[in-house]
């Protein structure tokens, strides 16, 4: 019999707290205050947007055999500590050839973590086989993912944000990857000659989920 | 001879109170006043209501909600604004009062915070909730009368670069009739709390708060439920 008042006190008591949050009544004296409250909530949903930066951009390749790179060098072009010596290892060690700071670039902004997926679409491309790899602004040498007509993915934290990797770009709340690619010429007659006004083309999709 | 003079000396100090005593014929009316006296202290009563609207057929009710003010889903878009209402504070009290509103952004769990405003109006009056006349009449709580101003924490004000379409509409128009823009705009540096000091006597009172919120950056504010406040307070 106590413990069911018991329980019955607890219960009126926790119902009538949770009474008092909309209203409040008694003295005012003695500089006594009352107040009520009014709570207010909102739902954000995921949402992410990703922005297409640079091109990969290899230039004019010399056509000698070897491997040709599209990269910012940061290593003051040591070969071995830039992107060749990433990529090599998936062209049988092939030799450097040369390389053209076009690497590209694109945005991704999100409220939630997202996977990022990228693949290539070789839509007139070269012959010779190519591979590509994501990293963070600011981090080349960690790549997050390599792809080529496979498709590689990362993960996106919203916690990258915080890294400000991009004041300085048109996106600055926004975190920036770069695009490192790689071409190997295996052969000199591998494909047709193509430069001046005539390009090979390729496309990078890259797609954001959740 | 000592006994009759005493009961004299009592009789004329019986007599010399005069105010509480009455002495005499009973046959002629005698009265005397005894003073009553109370105090009441300060008191008073503040609730939060929020109404709303029942349909039955072609009628329309009124009918309490719980109260709260909910601005629903936002997808995420950066700049994306909206407004809230249906919210109001009804006071009952016995004397002159100092109202405080204050206010609380809504505010994730992580800390995140959406941009949010709260505006207070004095309302009409306070009355029980009509009965339906003709098709509908608002209850005077929840019809604005005179601003009282906007509120809340420091920050951004709420943008509104995209938002529904009608609030868009209806912003623009009042903008357009009246040569204000009545979204809240600017940074406060500190929060901003309104006074009133309007309830000078004993009666009911009534307070409608409308609030403002919208999400900044797409990455300002993660994914997730936001939580605030709206807080009446009441002191001499």
């Amino acid at each position: 019999m106590k413990r069911l008042m018991s329980i019955s006190l607890v219960i009126v008591l926790v119902l009538a707290i949770g009474a008092m949050a909309f209203a409040d009544e008694g003295s005012l004296k003695g500089g006594a205050t009352l107040g009520a409250t009014i709570p207010v909530e909102a739902k954000i949903g995921p949402y992410a947007q990703v922005i297409g930066g640079r091109p990969v951009n290899f230039g004019e390749l010399e056509g000698k055999v070897g491997i040709y790179t599209a990269n910012g060098f940061d290593h003051g072009g040591i070969v071995d500590q830039e992107f060749y010596g990433r990529v090599k290892g998936y062209f049988n060690n092939a030799p450097f050839a040369g390389n053209n700071n076009g690497w590209g670039s694109f945005f991704v902004e999100s409220n939630t973590d997202v996977s990022v997926c990228v693949q290539f679409e070789p839509i007139d491309w070269l012959e010779s086989p190519s591979r590509f790899a994501v990293a963070m602004a600011g981090a080349p040498d960690d790549p997050l993912a390599w792809f080529d007509e496979t498709a590689g993915s990362f993960s996106h934290l919203y916690s990258y944000h915080a890294l400000t990797n991009n004041k300085d770009t048109q996106y600055p709340t926004a975190v920036l990857y770069g695009i490192d690619g790689a071409i190997w010429l295996q052969h000199i007659s591998q494909q047709q000659a193509r430069y001046g006004e005539q390009n090979y083309t390729g496309t990078i999709k890259i797609t954001v989920s959740k | 001879m000592k006994k009759i003079a005493l009961l004299t000396v009592c009789l004329v100090f019986v007599l010399s109170m005069g105010v509480f005593a009455a002495e005499g014929n009973p046959h002629v009316d005698m009265s005397v006043n005894v003073e009553a006296l109370a105090q009441i202290g300060p008191y008073a009563n503040v609730i939060a209501q929020k109404v709303k609207v029942d349909s039955d057929c072609w009628w329309y009710t009124w009918d309490e909600d719980a109260p709260g003010m909910d601005f629903g889903h936002y997808s995420g878009q950066a700049g994306y604004g909206k407004i809230a209402d249906s919210n109001c504070f009804v006071l009952e009290t016995n004397t002159g009062l100092l109202v405080t509103f204050t206010g609380e952004s809504l505010r994730h769990e992580s800390g995140d915070k959406m941009l949010t405003r709260y505006w207070a109006w004095t309302s009409r009056g306070a009355e029980d909730l009509p009965k339906p006349y003709f098709f509908v009449n608002f209850p005077k709580q929840i019809k604005p009368y005179k601003e009282i101003g906007y509120f809340g924490e420091a920050g951004k004000a709420p943008r509104k670069e995209n938002g529904r379409e009608a609030e868009q509409i209806i912003f623009d128009v009042l903008k357009g009739l009246t040569n204000r823009d009545f979204w809240p705009a600017g940074k406060w540096d500190e929060e901003v709390v309104q006074q009133y000091a309007g309830v000078t006597a004993n009666g009911f009172y009534a307070f409608q708060v409308f609030g403002f919120a919208s999400t900044d950056d797409i990455s300002s504010q993660r994914e997730g439920d936001y939580a605030g406040k709206i807080i009446l307070t009441v002191s001499k």
